[in-house]
């Protein structure tokens, strides 16, 4: 049920073909949960806000820096040295003060994951880790919740949507932790932030129920060309250690 | 035929380039596509591709036309116009 406020809030968005009042009373009635809020996670919160998502939990440890200030969006120079998912949800608050924020100092960890995630109707990933990915994945498949996992690497950017049970699994489609991936990532903002609107689009989709969600498939751009595909993945694996058939 | 090899994330600056075009038989495997261009690139590339063992890593997505490779030893085909190497990349 729309209150006034937001009827009129989201009186633009109301007319897109497939979304409507319905669509617009299940994102205000969904939380969303975004791992991380540096340069990919931050702008994919304020769309989530922006879209009227009923509350939305930031997770992400660690004070801003100067060097984060070429993509994190949410925060500003005079908060270098301050919580950044508490800068995070000042951002959100002061532009929709009607949505719940939480803010977790923390990163996603054995300790948090599964309260994180059942508090949750949807995730989003956006951690620059191996560990914490495979771990959002196994306890977003235990919770039986999407995921919608994004990534970015230099001019490039992938989003894949997963749906538990149904399409493959990150552990599907990567069993292991690359060992090449190194921490620091070459990144400018506008390439995160375009691959955090894709995903934001992605979990949107999904709550309100229309369009179509790329399940199933890698979507991947590459801001230096402009191209965009959608890889479509082989089935979930039955022997993936993650979400795959119970041993007899 | 021509086949379009695509390298995506760590693996275009460990090629020094994002594409390259090959000649193919539709009968060659894409395992050996990618073994020769591992071989051409070497180094950091060849590491980022095979295991120590030289079986291929398990964290490498390889795509064909769009669909997803599993198994590398399937022929490449008559009609396939690109053969793309993605590693995951986690940048956030
Ligand atoms: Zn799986």
């Amino acid at each position: 049920m729309l209150s006034d406020t937001d009827r009129a809030t989201y009186e633009w968005q109301l007319d897109v073909p497939g979304f409507g009042e319905a669509g617009q009373a299940k994102l205000r009635s969904s939380t969303a949960l975004v791992s991380r809020i540096g340069g990919l996670g931050g702008p994919l919160a304020m769309s989530l806000a922006a879209a009227g998502f009923g509350k939305i939990v930031l997770v992400h440890r660690g004070d801003l820096r100067e060097d984060d200030l070429n993509r994190q969006t949410l925060m500003a120079r005079g908060w270098i040295g301050r919580s950044r998912v508490e800068c995070a949800a000042e951002t959100l608050r002061r532009f929709k003060p009607e949505i719940e924020v939480e803010a977790v100092d923390a990163n996603f960890a054995e300790e948090n994951a599964a309260g994180l995630v059942a508090g949750a109707d949807i995730v989003f990933d956006c951690a620059p880790l191996f560990e914490e990915r495979f771990l959002m994945n196994r306890e977003c498949v235990r919770a039986a919740k999407p995921l919608i996992d994004c990534s970015m690497y230099a001019m490039e950017g992938q989003v894949i949507p997963i749906l538990p049970g149904r399409t493959p699994c990150l552990a599907c489609i990567y069993p292991e932790a690359p060992p090449h991936w190194r921490r620091r990532f070459p990144v400018i903002g506008a390439v995160s932030a375009l691959v955090a609107q894709i995903g934001a689009l992605e979990g949107i989709k999904q709550v309100a129920g229309f369009g179509e969600v790329a399940f199933g498939q890698l979507i991947a751009v590459d801001a230096a060309t402009m191209r965009f595909d959608k890889i479509r993945l082989a089935p979930r694996r039955a022997d993936c250690d993650i979400c795959g058939d119970p041993a007899p | 035929m021509t086949v379009r090899l695509n390298y995506r994330g760590q693996l275009a600056g460990a090629a020094g380039r994002s594409s390259e075009e090959v000649e193919a038989d539709p009968a060659d495997t894409v395992l050996s596509l990618v073994l020769a261009a591992a071989r051409r690139a070497g180094g950091e590339f060849e590491a980022m591709v095979f295991d120590g063992d030289g079986a291929p890593r398990r964290t490498l997505l390889v795509a064909s036309d769009g669909e997803q490779v599993v198994d590398l030893s399937v022929p490449v085909g008559e009609d396939v116009r690109e053969i793309t190497l993605m590693p995951p990349i986690a940048g956030g």
